[in-house]
C-alpha cells in the first residue's frame, strides 16, 4: 500500500522522548522514513537548515522556548510542516498560520491527515 | 284772757297793734308772754300760749351764725333782765315747717306811772329780704370770682384737659348742680363726652352719642328742664336719668364760628328754678369755653400740621437711610464671608425700621428633617443664654418665628403674655427671661416662594407695629432672602468646585483638560506621574503623542465619533509611551463639554494607569497556557505507554499491567515534582522512589547506593524515574532481583574535567544474562528515550555478570542551568 506520504523522509521537532517514539512509530506505520530528530532548539534549527527532508512535524514549545524561528527556516525552504501543539491556534504566528495544526494529544489517522494536508493533498 | 291775773294791753290798744306791720310782743316782768299781734305770730309760724311762754314766741332760736340761742339769753330776756332797752340784736327763728327767718328785735322795759318794772315790749323787724339781697349779692361775688378764676385757668390751660378741667369747675361752682359734664362731636359728627365729674360710668355709656343738636346747628339755644318728672323726655333717656338721680338738668351748647362743636351739662339731684342769673351765667362761661375750644384747636391744628411735618421729614430721612441700606446691601458683591456681614446691616435696618429693641434672623435647614429648622445667623441684643436657646428652631416650636416657618406668613404677636399659642411654653419663658413682650416675625421668601429664613424683631413693651413699618420691613426681608439665596448659590457653587477640585487632586486618577483637537490645557500631578511628563511639558503635548502608535487609530476613531455627536463619552484601554519610552496600559474614560452653542469646548480625561490589571491578566493567560501544554503533553506521553506497552506486549494482560506499572511510575514522579512545586527533585529521592516498591525492609540491602547530592531539573527527574523504573522492572523479572543473592548498585558522579554526569546502574549476583532477541519499550525507552531527554549517552550491557546501565550526559542537561 503506498500513498503520498510513502518513504517521505520527515524531520520530527520534539523534546519529548515518548512522544517522539509515539510519532517514529506512526510515522513508519505510514511508510515515512524518519530524516532526523531534534528535541533541542540549536540541533532543530541546524537540522532544519541543513538536513533533506520532505515533510516536518514541529512541536511549538521546546523546552519552554517557541519553535516559529525554526518553522520560518522550514517555510523559507519551502518544505511543508505540521505544528503540534498542546495550545491553542490562536498562538500561532499569521505567517505561519497555513500550516495545519496538530492538538496534542493527537490519534494517528489525525497525524496522516495533517500531514497529507501539509503536502497539499487532501487524500 | 279772762282769767288772766293782770290785762297789759287794752282792747283798743290790741287792735291798734294787730293792724300794725311790725311783729310786736309784751312779757310781765318774769317774761312771761302776754301779748302778741299777728305780724309776730306770722314772723314764728306759731302762736305762744299767753303766760306760759317765756321770752320769745319762737319756736327755736338761733344766733345770726346759726348758733342754738337759748331762750332766756335772747334780746328780750337781757333787756328784761337787765331793764335795759336794747336796739336791733339780731338773731334767727326757726319755724315748725324748718324755715329760719333773721330778725331784728328791739325789747324795751315797761314800768307802770309809779316807775315800777311791769315788764317788756319786743319788736321783731323781719330782715328776710335784705338778707336775701345781701346773700344773692354774695353769689354775685363768688361767681365773678369763680368766673375770673376760669377766665384765669383757661389762660393757662397747656392742653384740651386743662381745659375741660378749668370748665367743670367754672360749672360746678358758679351753677351749683350736683354733676357736670362737657361732650364734643368727634370727627363722624357723633357727640361724645370729653370730660366730666360726679356721673356714672354706665349713665355716660348710655348717653353717649345723643345731641339735641347737629353739627351744622346754627345759634343753637341752651335747654333747661327743670323738672324732669314734668319734662317730655324719651323713656330711654329717662330711666337712664332717674336712675343717676337726676331731677334737673341743663343743656348748654358750646359754639365756634356760630355752629355748634359741642355742648357743656349741668345736672341736679333736685328739681330747679333756672332764673335769668344761672341762664347768663351758664352762656357766659359756654362762650368762654367755646373761645378757648376754638384756639386750643387751631394751636392743635398748627401742632398737629408741624408734627405731621416733623414725622414726614423723619419718615424721609428714614427712608433714605433705608433706601441707602437696602442699596449697600443689594450692591454688595457676595464674597466669602461676606454674607455674615450683609446679615448684620440687614438686622440693623431691621431695628431702625421697626423702632425694635431686638432683632434676629435665621435661615432654614432644610437637611434638618421634615419641615426644615431655622439656623440662627444674627441677632441683636439677645444674652449667651437666648441665643444658646434659639440657635435651633424646630418647625414643632411655639415661637413666632416657628409659627412663620410652618405658615410662610407674617406673625405679629403684640404681647407676649396675652399670646395663646405661646401659653405655658418655654419660649415664652426664654422671651420673658431676656425683656422680650412683643415679637413679629417676617417670613424671608425667595423670588420663586420658597422659604429661606425668617427675620424677627422684639420689643421690650407690648407693642403693635404701624403697617407702614412693616410694609418697609418687608423691603428689606426682599434683600435679605436675595441675600441668602445669593449666598446660597455661591455656596453651592463653591461646594461644587471643592468637589470637583478633590477629584482633579486625586493622587491616583490622572485628570486632564484638553481642547477639542487633543492639545492639553490643564492636568494633575497623577497625571505627570503616570505619563513622566510635568505639568508645562504637557501643555506643548497632544494626548495622541502619547498614545502608542499601535492604539492611536482605535483612539481617533473614538474622539470623531464622540466630537460628531454619535455619544458623550467613552471609555478606552490604550497603551501610552511614556516620556522614558517605556509602556504603559491607562484606561482613559473621555467626556466631551459643549458650549451653549453646542460646539465642543473641552475634553475631559480620568486616566488610570492600569499595567499591573494588565500584567496580571497577560501572567494569567500565560498560566492557562502552560497548564494546557503539561497537561496536553503529559496525555501524550500517556499515549505513549499505552500504545508502546500494548504494542510490545505478548498478550494483552501483559500489556496491560506494564502499562499500569509505567502509568504509576510516571505518576508517583509526578508527586515528587509536585512536593518541590515542579522545582526538581534531589537525586537520591528519584533513585529511591523508583526502587521503592521492589525494597522491602528485608531487602534494604541488595541495593547500594551512592553518590554526591544532586538537585535534579524537573525533566531528567521524569525522564531518570521512567528509566529506573524500566530498569527495577527488568531486575526483577530477568536480572540480580529475580534470585536472592542478586545485588544492586547505583552510583553517580560529576566528572571535574569534562562537568559531566555519569550515573551506573549495575547488577550482581543475579542469573547470567543476555541481550534479548528483540529489544523492547524498556530498552528503548531507557537508551533512546533517556538519551533524548537528557542530551547525553544511554549504554545498556547485559554481560554475565549482570545488567550495567551507563549514563552519561552535561550537568546542566541533568541539573538544568546554573
Amino acid at each position: 500500500m503506498t500513498s503520498v506520504l510513502t518513504g517521505r523522509r520527515v524531520l520530527l521537532v520534539e523534546d519529548e522522548s515518548l512522544i517522539l517514539m509515539l510519532v517514529e512509530d506512526a510515522l513508519a506505520d505510514f511508510g515515512c522514513e524518519i530524516a532526523g530528530v531534534a528535541s533541542r532548539f540549536d540541533d532543530a534549527v541546524s537540522k532544519a537548515r541543513s538536513l533533506d527532508f520532505e515533510l516536518a512535524i514541529l512541536d511549538v514549545n521546546l523546552n519552554g522556548q517557541r519553535t516559529f524561528p525554526i518553522a520560518e527556516v522550514i517555510q523559507a525552504r519551502g518544505i511543508p510542516f505540521v505544528f503540534a501543539t498542546g495550545y491553542g491556534a490562536t498562538s500561532i504566528p499569521e505567517a505561519l498560520s497555513t500550516a495545519p495544526i496538530l492538538q496534542k494529544p493527537f490519534a494517528a489517522p489525525e497525524l496522516e491527515r495533517a500531514l497529507r494536508t501539509a503536502l497539499g493533498g487532501d487524500s | 284772757m279772762l282769767d288772766r291775773p293782770e290785762q297789759h294791753v287794752s282792747a283798743s290798744a290790741e287792735a291798734l297793734l294787730n293792724a300794725l306791720p311790725a311783729a310786736i310782743y309784751i312779757t310781765d316782768a318774769e317774761g312771761r308772754i302776754t301779748f302778741y299781734n299777728e305780724a309776730a305770730a306770722e314772723l314764728w309760724g306759731v302762736r305762744p300760749v299767753l303766760w306760759e311762754s317765756a321770752w320769745c314766741g319762737s319756736w327755736r332760736l338761733y344766733w345770726p351764725d346759726g348758733t342754738a340761742l337759748p331762750p332766756d339769753q335772747c334780746p328780750m330776756a337781757t333787756a328784761l333782765k337787765e331793764q335795759r332797752a336794747i336796739s336791733g340784736a339780731c338773731a334767727v327763728c326757726e319755724r315748725p315747717d324748718g324755715t329760719r327767718v333773721p330778725f331784728l328785735a328791739f325789747p324795751r322795759p315797761l314800768y307802770d306811772r309809779d316807775g315800777t318794772f311791769i315788764g317788756g315790749i319786743n319788736t321783731l323787724v323781719d330782715i328776710s329780704p335784705i338778707k336775701s339781697a345781701e346773700q344773692s349779692l354774695g353769689r354775685r361775688a363768688r361767681e365773678q370770682e369763680a368766673l375770673y378764676r376760669f377766665t384765669d385757668n383757661l389762660y393757662r390751660a397747656s392742653s384740651l384737659a386743662d381745659i375741660y378741667a378749668a370748665g367743670l369747675d367754672a360749672i360746678l361752682e358758679t351753677l351749683q348742680g350736683k354733676a357736670a359734664s362737657i361732650l364734643r362731636f368727634d370727627q363722624s359728627g357723633t357727640m361724645r363726652f370729653v370730660a366730666s365729674r360726679g356721673l356714672s360710668e354706665a349713665y355716660r355709656a348710655a348717653i353717649d352719642g345723643h345731641s339735641p343738636w347737629q353739627p351744622d346747628t346754627r345759634d343753637p339755644e341752651p335747654i333747661f328742664i327743670s323738672n324732669v318728672e314734668e319734662a317730655s323726655l324719651p323713656d330711654e333717656f329717662r330711666a337712664s336719668i332717674e336712675a343717676e338721680g337726676i331731677r334737673a338738668l341743663a343743656f348748654i351748647p358750646l359754639t365756634s364760628g356760630g355752629r355748634v362743636i359741642g355742648k357743656f351739662m349741668t345736672y341736679y339731684d333736685a328739681p330747679r328754678a333756672f332764673d335769668r342769673g344761672a341762664i347768663d351765667l351758664a352762656v357766659t362761661i359756654a362762650r368762654q369755653l367755646g373761645f378757648s375750644l376754638e384756639r386750643a384747636g387751631a394751636d392743635e391744628e398748627r401742632q398737629q400740621a408741624r408734627d405731621t411735618l416733623a414725622a414726614s421729614e423723619k419718615r424721609l430721612s428714614q427712608e433714605l437711610d433705608l433706601t441707602k441700606q437696602l442699596h449697600e446691601i443689594s450692591a454688595a458683591p457676595i464674597h466669602e464671608g461676606d454674607s455674615a456681614s450683609l446679615y448684620e446691616k440687614i438686622l440693623d435696618g431691621a431695628v431702625n425700621v421697626m423702632g425694635s429693641d431686638f432683632a434676629s434672623m435665621q435661615i432654614v435647614s432644610p437637611e434638618r428633617g421634615p419641615g426644615g429648622e431655622l439656623r440662627l445667623i444674627a441677632f441683636r441684643g439677645f444674652d449667651e443664654q437666648a441665643t444658646k436657646f434659639w440657635e435651633w428652631v424646630g418647625a414643632g416650636s411655639q415661637s413666632t418665628c416657628a409659627v412663620a416657618l410652618r405658615t410662610g406668613q407674617r406673625v405679629v404677636c403684640e404681647d407676649v403674655r396675652a399670646c395663646d399659642f405661646m401659653q405655658d411654653t418655654d419660649d415664652l419663658a426664654i422671651y420673658l427671661q431676656s425683656g422680650v413682650r412683643a415679637v413679629q416675625s417676617t417670613p424671608l421668601l425667595s423670588r420663586s416662594g420658597q422659604l429661606l429664613g425668617v427675620i424677627s424683631t422684639h420689643w421690650r413693651r407690648p407693642h403693635r407695629p404701624p403697617l407702614a413699618d412693616l410694609h418697609r420691613l418687608d423691603l428689606l426681608a426682599r434683600q435679605a432672602a436675595d441675600l441668602i439665596e445669593r449666598a446660597n448659590a455661591a455656596s453651592a457653587l463653591r461646594d461644587r468646585q471643592e468637589r470637583l477640585r478633590a477629584v482633579f487632586d486625586s493622587p491616583t486618577v490622572g485628570v486632564a483638560v484638553l481642547t477639542p483637537d487633543g492639545h492639553f490645557i490643564e492636568t494633575n500631578l497623577a497625571f505627570s506621574e503616570l505619563s513622566g511628563f510635568d505639568a508645562e511639558e504637557l501643555l506643548s503635548l497632544n494626548s495622541l503623542q502619547l498614545t502608542h502608535p499601535d492604539d492611536r487609530p482605535a483612539m481617533r476613531a473614538e474622539l470623531d465619533g464622540m466630537l460628531e455627536g454619535d455619544r458623550p463619552g467613552f471609555v478606552i484601554e490604550k497603551r501610552y509611551i511614556r516620556k522614558d519610552g517605556s509602556v504603559i496600559w491607562v484606561q482613559n474614560s473621555v467626556s466631551l463639554t459643549r458650549d451653549e452653542a453646542g460646539r465642543p469646548l473641552h475634553l475631559v480625561k480620568l486616566i488610570q494607569d492600569i499595567t499591573g490589571r494588565k500584567v496580571a491578566e497577560k501572567r494569567q493567560r500565560l498560566l492557562i497556557d502552560e497548564i494546557n501544554h503539561r497537561v496536553k503533553n503529559t496525555l501524550a506521553t500517556v499515549q505513549s505507554f499505552a500504545s508502546q506497552s500494548l504494542r510490545n506486549a505478548s498478550s494483552l494482560a501483559e500489556g496491560r499491567t506494564a502499562f499500569e506499572a509505567r502509568l504509576m511510575a510516571l505518576s508517583k514522579s509526578h508527586d515528587v515534582l509536585t512536593r518541590e512545586h515542579w522545582e526538581g527533585a534531589d537525586l537520591i529521592e528519584v533513585v529511591n522512589g523508583a526502587i521503592a516498591a521492589y525494597r522491602g525492609r528485608a531487602e534494604q540491602s541488595r541495593f547500594r547506593i551512592e553518590g554526591e547530592r544532586l538537585r535534579l531539573r524537573p525533566k531528567a527527574v521524569l525522564a531518570l524515574s521512567m528509566a529506573f523504573h524500566e530498569l527495577a522492572t527488568n531486575a526483577v523479572k530477568y536480572g540480580a532481583l529475580s534470585k536472592d543473592s542478586g545485588k544492586v548498585s547505583v552510583s553517580w558522579r560529576v566528572v571535574p574535567q569534562s562537568g559531566r554526569f555519569e550515573l551506573r546502574w549495575r547488577e550482581s549476583g543475579g542469573p547470567v544474562v543476555s541481550p534479548p532477541a528483540r529489544r523492547g519499550f524498556g530498552s528503548r525507552l531507557i537508551e533512546y528515550g533517556l538519551a533524548q531527554d537528557i542530551g547525553g549517552e544511554v549504554r545498556l550491557r547485559f554481560d554475565d555478570l549482570g545488567v550495567i546501565c551507563s549514563i552519561s550526559a552535561p550537568l546542566n542537561e541533568i541539573t538544568g542551568p546554573k
